[in-house]
């Protein structure tokens, strides 16, 4: 009966995974929608939602630097992304390896091919894929900083960030869940100075010894790669790409 | 240069979008790392275990945590898990009967909010009692503070969910014309009882094995405090939002009944088609080959101008019931010959009396036409002129507006029980024109008495009986007609929306295509 079947994780919409290096490739979000191939599938549906949900803004700020102004830029990204869940979209992507390349390549063609198209064709009923937060977005985008980048440069650095952002939510959470969210607020600072670290500061806040707390840093150094070379690797599709993809990321971060 | 706003490490400006107040550049470089600072095991010795995050899968949790949590339940295994956290099948051990637990993740209590609001909608949910709705047994939370779970304790039901179901491609058209009036009951009753369910989903609608449906998760999204909208990009519970209503994601806080009614549209849709309806999507009609009326319905339900939807769920219902009970079907292929069977079929979705009235039309008219024509063949013998030509001209009239008439009534009433809009038209002109007959043939009858030298008709002609029936029955007929026509008006609005066939199908014309 229906009742046996195993309602397991990789129908669990939510998305989340295991962190570290554990998970296999071929459940990994992108590799999901690859292999549905445009044809039906519930998860490759939710998996390919919860990438657009997850970097929406990056898109969004591209149409802001192409020029569209707030409102529109919204509607084209939401537009967009309804369009890339449906199947039919996704037909003939089986090549295309980097989920972020294909994005930004897909929503160029969109674009393009909007520019014609009247906004009021839009008929009543269109569903929204993803929550695009309005207000957050446009204030968002009020403090870019401002500089000469071009939109495609702008849209690679807002990937790298909400990447880091992910990853970083993702082990809170992990950390909230244990109930240790204080010391992840306090060795927080850990992750990017290395030896900057009070260590014996904290260790008297969280009462427990100084060599705890340095262990403690060592690890959440550790959960955090892995956690954001897991979500590098949700955008891929191989166990190859994952370097070259980090690569590309770290050049849209500098400068 | 202010250090505050430069990264010590690498010396780069931090802007504003930096994660966490974090330089980003530092952040990715850490991922660079084949391996962070290796540490010794001399030092790894210092590790302290209360510091310890165990990397668990959020909605897992080990059997005797479990069990330690509720004592009171024996837990058999994990059935699910949701983005809120995880369900399992259980026994009430007093009660000796099989239920559901839903346990919410902890991060959800992390919010000061929480308890008071767990609180007040868990007592609402617990409070729906319907045949169509998961029944809520108990609530509360469980676990130490900083690590609490909320849970709920429901009727456990031995089944499907309908996004396995709408998979199997098994799932037919038909079943889903079924279920969705018993979804709309049980929306329609939480929504009277004060409770929006706000996140319908296929997921969330369950069918147990005898074929009942049933609607689990009310309220849910509003207990985890998805309120204020800002699904920001990290939000880990929510999944897609494809089933939500614009309202509820521009801002959640604002969102009412009617945000279900777009979901349900949703799911609506999914159910006939097999897909989700989205950016420009083709019509149920054209895709599934259902009927056509049902395009209506869904993209009435899916309007995302929150008052041009259906503002209730009842309407829903009644929308889909009056359409999916009429045998025929105004699909694109249908054949006229289809039609033509089914015009005299009684149809149970017209009031009862459009019935009467077609009743009526079909049947009293006609027959009471032909024996007027059959009895009154003879004119009265006189010697006036006048009386004789009043005489001929009320026989006339008589005949062809009478005839009209019934060609009308006849015409209409057929065109009434095919649900053909036309129908309630030509029934009024019928009507309009007997009625009109009366005054004529009342003003010419009393112009002939005169002529012949009375007012009033003659005391000693008595009335044969069959003038009295007659006399009768064509008083009664006046006065049903005249209600009729009453009714007609009243209920004209009605009437256009039940009758939505338009195609000029003219009856008992064999071969003839409908469009």
């Amino acid at each position: 009966m229906i009742r046996d079947k195993n309602i397991d994780m990789t129908t669990d919409s939510s998305g989340i995974g295991i962190p570290g290096g554990a998970r296999a490739f071929a459940t990994t979000r992108w590799s999901v929608v690859l292999a549905a191939g445009g044809g039906e599938s519930v998860q490759a549906r939710d998996a390919m939602g919860r990438l657009c949900q997850i970097y929406w803004y990056p898109l969004y700020a591209f149409a802001r630097r192409r020029g569209y102004s707030g409102a529109d830029a919204q509607d084209l990204a939401q537009e967009f992304f309804a369009e890339l869940i449906s199947k039919k979209r996704l037909a003939g992507v089986e090549r295309v390896s980097r989920f972020r390349a294909y994005l930004l390549t897909a929503f160029k063609h969109f674009l393009a091919k909007e520019y014609e198209y009247a906004q009021a064709q839009k008929r009543g009923g269109g569903v929204l894929a993803v929550a695009l937060d309005a207000g957050d977005a446009d204030r968002r985008y009020a403090v870019e900083p401002v500089c000469d980048r071009t939109p495609e440069s702008l849209f690679e650095r807002q990937w790298a960030l909400a990447l880091l952002e992910q990853a970083l939510a993702r082990v809170e959470s992990d950390y909230h869940a244990a109930g240790k969210q204080a010391l992840f607020d306090a060795l927080k600072p850990g992750l990017t100075s290395g030896a900057g670290l009070a260590h014996a500061e904290i260790a008297a806040q969280l009462n427990v010894t100084e060599g705890a707390i340095k262990v403690a840093a060592h690890r959440l150094r550790q959960r955090y790669r892995d956690e954001l070379r897991a979500e590098i690797a949700e955008t891929v599709s191989n166990a190859d790409e994952v370097e070259d993809e980090l690569r590309c990321l770290m050049l849209a971060l500098s400068g | 240069m202010n250090d505050a706003l430069t990264c010590k490490e690498c010396k780069q400006l931090l802007t504003a979008d930096a994660p966490q107040g974090l330089c980003p550049a530092c952040l990715m470089k850490l991922a660079a790392q084949d391996q962070t600072d290796a540490m010794n095991a001399s030092v790894l010795r210092d590790a302290d275990p209360t510091l310890d995050v165990p990397v668990v899968k959020p909605g897992v949790m080990k059997a005797e945590q479990l069990a330690a949590l509720f004592p009171q339940l024996e837990i058999f295994q994990q059935i699910g898990s949701g983005g809120m956290g995880g369900v399992y099948k259980a026994r009430q051990k007093q009660l000796d009967r099989i239920v559901a637990l839903k346990l919410m993740h902890p991060r959800f209590s992390r919010d000061p909010q929480f308890s008071e609001r767990f609180n007040r909608e868990a007592r609402a949910l617990a409070k729906l009692s319907h045949p169509n709705i998961v029944h809520v047994y108990e609530f509360g939370t469980v676990g130490r503070a900083g690590d609490e779970h909320a849970f709920f304790v429901m009727e456990y039901i031995d089944g499907a969910n309908l996004q396995q179901m709408i998979g199997t491609k098994a799932f037919t058209a038909q079943q889903a014309l079924a279920i969705v009036p018993k979804l709309c009951d049980a929306l329609q009753y939480a929504h009277d009882e004060g409770v929006v369910h706000r996140d319908i989903k296929p997921a969330n609608i369950l069918l147990d094995a005898k074929g009942r449906v049933k609607i689990a998760d009310f309220g849910l999204a509003k207990i985890a405090g998805v309120e204020d909208g800002r699904l920001t990009r990290t939000n880990q519970g929510m999944g897609t939002m494809l089933y939500t209503a614009p309202e509820q994601l521009a801002n959640a806080k604002d969102v009412d009944h009617r945000a279900d009614i777009y979901s349900l549209g949703v799911v609506f849709y999914e159910m006939l088609t097999g897909e989700l309806p989205m950016g420009r999507f083709a019509n149920p009609s054209q895709t599934v080959g259902v009927d056509v009326r049902f395009d209506e319905i869904v993209l009435h339900a899916l309007e995302r101008d929150v008052n041009r939807r259906y503002q209730h769920v009842s309407e829903v219902k009644t929308a889909v019931e009056s359409v999916s009970g009429t045998p025929q079907a105004a699909t694109s292929k249908v054949h006229a010959t289809q039609l033509n069977d089914d015009f005299l079929i009684f149809n149970p979705r017209l009031p009862r009396m459009a019935h009467a009235i077609t009743a009526f039309a079909l049947f009293v008219v006609p027959i009471f036409y032909l024996m007027n024509v059959v009895m009154t063949g003879e004119l009265q013998q006189t010697s006036n002129m006048k009386i004789l030509l009043i005489d001929v001209i009320m026989l006339r009239l008589g005949e062809w507006l009478g005839l009209l008439s019934v060609v009308y009534l006849i015409y209409g009433a057929i065109k009434l029980r095919a649900l053909n809009n036309a129908g309630p038209r030509f029934l009024c002109r019928g009507f309009v024109l007997e009625l009109c007959m009366v005054p004529i043939f009342l003003g010419l009858e009393i112009w002939k008495e005169s002529l012949a030298g009375a007012v009033l008709p003659s005391p000693e002609r008595a009335m044969t009986l069959g003038e009295a029936v007659s006399g009768t029955i064509t008083l009664m007929s006046i006065v049903f007609e005249a209600v009729a026509l009453y009714w007609l008006y009243r209920n004209r609005k009605q009437l256009d929306e039940l009758c939505t066939v338009t195609e000029p199908v003219i009856p008992f014309i064999p071969g003839q295509a409908t469009r």
